[in-house]
């Protein structure tokens, strides 16, 4: 199936009863469980929720995973990744077959807090799955506020997202597409691994004086330096526009070069970067894995961005 | 709650940022005097700047090779200069330059550069479901259609070198494309191009990416449909090369090498497969393969039987020893490296930078530059300065050899810097800012021997240059601004290896600790003949201290000295090693090796009160466990 139609739409507007799946994530952070508390109800025979497996009792964990309970969903929790692919595949397949051949399957997913492998799997299966048919996903994300001090980012492997790796064998050089966040030095790391021939930055600026873009400008600065170019900005929560600039920003690279995306910022923007690498085949998304000494608490604002990505 | 409040349109092209740090920033090119990276540089500018050191000659002849250099050491340089279209590019340089091309021809020696791009590690790494044998079986499709399509980058150079007289070349590109495009696609395809040639390889490399996703994705068996290049390693390669020798006159001895680079980021499993390469490799065939210290992971093979060194490959060291404090600098090695590719890079500019040296932007170095401070030699200021910061031994000694040959070699050579820069750190207080950091020959020696640090350092000097008003550079560059600037880059580079994988935190600390150590004991005492300048590891220190070490080694953080072996896998690294004189401005200290401590010391040392610097480095082992 192929990507077809970005549509934004209200939280207020969605009724979760039309959902074949629900899928959520518990994790940490408080903003967690926000979505769910401003929907009221949810099949629970519909509503799937995937835990991490570290942290399980740091910050909010723990009255995350009760809140989920409460609506009927015990957080799953696996050590090993596939489990969770396995999950996904077997959960998109009842969907699917809820839906049957007569309408689009429905499926909602909350990415707030989670984990860019499980959104990205479904993105995969979207795109290559043998399911024929149409589905429209709903991705949900709830802006947060980050409540401490950001800790550095400890890398401990770099590697491509599953499914997003570009094709590579015929580019001698390479352009990297770094998405600043608020970790000063994760990138510069990553920086000297990958060792670009050519690098831009983008960042989320959501107004003209935005004081996130501004921090994340002042925490970038050598990265930004580096690169010689002015960071292009984009909207933290406009999947479609986002989407839009970086697709003209990546086509203007040099159509030999490999396109090395490291979204380290907001997840819409890692999300959008999963996207195009499917829309661009010399696109590859990597992934500094790492852990931080002291999980950061991050509270809901109270936005929520709602798009709706149409597959046919 | 604001839900689904969606932000305002953006109208017109991309967006770029307008607030005033980053314009700044952005007016500051990233490399005013050039790319400190040599995969970042086109062919013709690899070239132009390459300063074959002699350790690379030894590659030129048909044996295996592991390459070891620490990041930044050169070795991608090397590699990429094997290059056949690299080196017939240099060989049309008839100066001595372009000896060591002209000499390759000669040997008939064909080098096939093989880059390790981000995307082709990243995807080696993130197949966990892969069995053992898929994931061998993966590594070696894909080595074999990277290596084609390296292969392909050299066609060109090969057909020129060895087309007869009566060949055209034009008609040997299109019949060499059309029988190799013919062998990888199948025979489904036919192309009479290079472009063409990469372009069937990358339609192949899709179709099997997305093969693969639909294997994840798919509730029932999926089966990948086999190409040209499932096949054992290398074979196609092999083909490739008998194709090209059917079409060109090549002489029978004439070898190819295969360069590998950046293999460090392998897995032991895939080292095991060109151990396996390394041990049956034929005559025409051989292989150099570029990684870092104690990152050669195994020595095993796929034959039960382990390749050996100087039997079935030869280790090169790409690393090189920095300036020797005891030595005479004008006859350093790096010094003359430093000072050759500088003027290389120069020469290639046509502006007001035009004819300047290193000697003339840096200037003479206060802390370093023995001769200079020689000719200024005041034995009255001397002696006060002693009486200051020498302990009463010393004082008492450089009082009784006063006047004698020996004052200059046991006192005044082995002090003078200690004492210059005690005195600078003394009288460096409130706003004045220090300049005993500064100099061509300071410069240099904070590098390290590290050609991509001594660029980085150039390019961040040449950004502090100033001009007077007839559009001149004001030379030297200010002191002042040098030792800012070299204290900052070991600033930057200590606090981002906190990020570096794998052990980046814990090396980090044990970096912070070891230096403040070295701070402490050349500031807290008064001043004798020896320095500390360098720790010794030994395997009582532990996996953590051996995890520490092998890293900081490798990020050139940490120097081993000369008799410490840093090639055999799962080496235990013990002996002596230095503290990178990158970081000698930062914690205060000389820029000099000599005498070392235990590292067990340094981290027993009392800091505040009963703190050890032990517990900050405990605190980061037991979160990485």
């Amino acid at each position: 199936m192929k990507l077809s139609r970005f549509q934004s739409l209200n939280l207020l507007d969605v009724d979760f009863n039309e959902y074949d799946l629900v899928l959520m994530a518990s994790g940490f952070e408080e903003r967690a469980r926000f979505i769910l508390s401003q929907i009221g109800s949810v099949p629970a025979s519909r509503l799937v929720v995937f835990g991490f497996d570290n942290d399980r009792d740091k910050l909010s964990r723990l009255s995350n995973d009760a809140e989920f309970r409460r609506y009927g969903a015990e957080p799953l929790v696996f050590s090993d990744a596939e489990d969770y692919e396995k999950v996904l595949r077997s959960e998109l397949l009842r969907a699917s077959q809820r839906a049957g051949a007569s309408r689009a399957v429905r499926i909602f997913v909350d990415y707030s807090v989670m984990t860019r492998a499980w959104y990205g799997y479904i993105l995969t299966w979207l795109k290559y799955s043998s399911n024929r048919g149409s589905v429209d996903v709903d991705f949900a994300y709830a802006h947060g506020k980050y409540s401490g001090e950001f800790q550095p980012l400890r890398i401990r492997e770099i590697s491509a997202i599953p499914g997003f790796e570009g094709a590579c064998v015929s580019t001698r050089s390479t352009v990297a597409a770094f998405g600043l966040g608020f970790d000063r030095y994760a990138l510069l790391a990553v920086y000297e691994q990958i060792e670009p021939d050519s690098l831009f930055c983008f960042l989320a600026q959501e107004r003209l004086s935005d004081e996130g873009a501004g921090q994340a400008v002042a925490r970038n600065q050598e990265i930004i330096s580096i690169s010689g170019v002015p960071p292009v900005m984009v909207p933290l929560g406009d999947l479609e526009e986002t989407y839009r600039i970086l697709h003209e920003e990546f086509s203007r690279q040099d159509g030999s070069s490999e396109i090395v995306a490291v979204p380290m910022g907001p997840k819409p923007h890692v999300l959008t970067c999963l996207l195009l690498a499917q829309a661009i085949p010399r696109v590859t998304c990597l992934h500094a894995k790492g852990y931080r000494s002291e999980p950061v608490q991050v509270e809901a604002t109270g936005t929520v961005s709602l798009w709706r990505l149409s597959y046919r | 709650m604001t839900a689904s409040r969606r932000p305002k349109k953006i109208s017109g092209a991309i967006r770029r940022a307008k607030s005033p740090e980053v314009l700044e920033y952005s007016k500051e090119l990233p490399h005013a005097f050039g790319i400190d990276n040599a995969k970042q540089l086109p062919v013709e500018q690899a070239v132009n700047y390459f300063v074959p050191p002699k350790e690379f000659l030894t590659l030129l002849v048909p044996k295996n090779h592991i390459l070891l250099g620490s990041r930044g050491s050169g070795k991608t340089t090397w590699v990429r200069a094997l290059a056949y279209d690299h080196v017939s590019l240099a060989a049309s340089d008839s100066s001595s330059h372009g000896a060591y091309a002209r000499d390759a021809i000669a040997r008939h020696l064909i080098g096939i550069y093989v880059p390790a791009s981000a995307a082709f590690t990243g995807d080696l790494r993130n197949k966990p479901w892969q069995t053992e044998q898929e994931a061998e079986e993966y590594f070696t499709w894909r080595l074999n259609i990277h290596s084609c399509a390296a292969l392909t980058h050299i066609i060109d150079a090969c057909i020129k070198q060895y087309a007869s007289r009566d060949q055209l070349k034009p008609q040997l590109q299109y019949d060499i494309c059309r029988t190799l495009s013919k062998a990888w696609t199948g025979g489904k395809q036919s192309f009479t191009s290079y472009e063409g040639l990469r372009l069937a390889l990358s339609e192949l490399e899709l179709e099997h990416l997305a093969a693969i996703r639909r294997i994840r994705t798919s509730s029932i068996p999926v089966q990948i449909e086999s190409d040209h290049f499932h096949t054992d390693l290398f074979l196609p390669l092999r083909h490739a090369i008998r194709a090209i020798r059917a079409h060109l006159k090549m002489p029978a001895d004439a070898v190819w090498m295969l360069c590998l680079d950046e293999v460090e980021y392998l897995s032991e499993a895939h080292h095991r497969i060109l151990n396996t390469q390394l041990r049956s490799a034929s005559e025409d065939l051989v292989f150099k393969i570029a990684t870092m210290p104690f990152a050669h992971h195994t020595l095993a093979t796929n034959l039960n039987d382990s390749v050996r060194e100087g039997h079935d490959f030869e280790y090169v060291y790409v690393d090189r020893e920095p300036i020797d404090s005891h030595g005479g600098q004008g006859q350093d090695q790096f010094l003359a490296f430093a000072r050759s590719i500088f003027s290389r890079r120069i020469s290639h500019r046509n502006d007001s930078l035009k004819g300047v040296t290193l000697g003339t932007l840096l200037g003479a170095s206060e802390l370093l530059d023995e001769k200079r401070n020689a000719q200024k030699f005041d034995h009255e200021k001397y002696m006060e300065l002693l009486r200051r910061h020498a302990n009463p031994a010393t004082v008492a000694r450089a009082e009784r050899l006063a006047g004698t040959h020996k004052f200059q070699s046991e006192i005044y050579r082995k002090l003078n810097g200690a004492l210059l820069l005690r005195e600078a750190l003394h009288n460096a207080t409130g706003n004045t800012s220090p300049r005993i950091y500064s100099g061509e020959t300071l410069i240099v020696r904070c590098s390290d021997g590290n050609p991509r640090r001594l660029m980085r350092l150039i390019n961040l000097l040449i950004q502090r240059l100033e001009f007077n008003s007839a559009g001149r550079p004001v030379l030297p560059i200010d002191q002042g601004a040098q030792n800012s600037v070299v204290e900052s880059l070991g600033r930057e580079t200590l606090t981002r290896t906190q990020s570096e994988p794998p052990y980046g935190e814990q090396t980090a600390k044990y970096l912070e600790v070891i230096g403040k150590y070295m701070n402490w004991a050349f500031l807290a005492r008064r001043v004798g003949t020896d320095q500390t300048t360098s720790v010794e590891i030994y395997e009582d220190d532990g996996p953590v201290a051996q995890r520490f070490i092998k890293q900081a080694i490798q990020l050139s953080l940490m120097i081993p000295a000369k008799d410490v072996p840093i090639k055999t896998p799962n080496y235990t690294c013990t002996g002596i090693f230095h503290l990178s004189f990158l970081f000698a401005p930062l914690f205060g200290v000389l820029p000099r090796r000599n005498r070392s401590v235990r590292l067990s010391r340094v981290l027993n040392h009392k800091i505040d009160g009963p703190s050890k610097f032990s517990d900050i480095v405990q605190t980061s082992f037991l979160e990485q466990e």
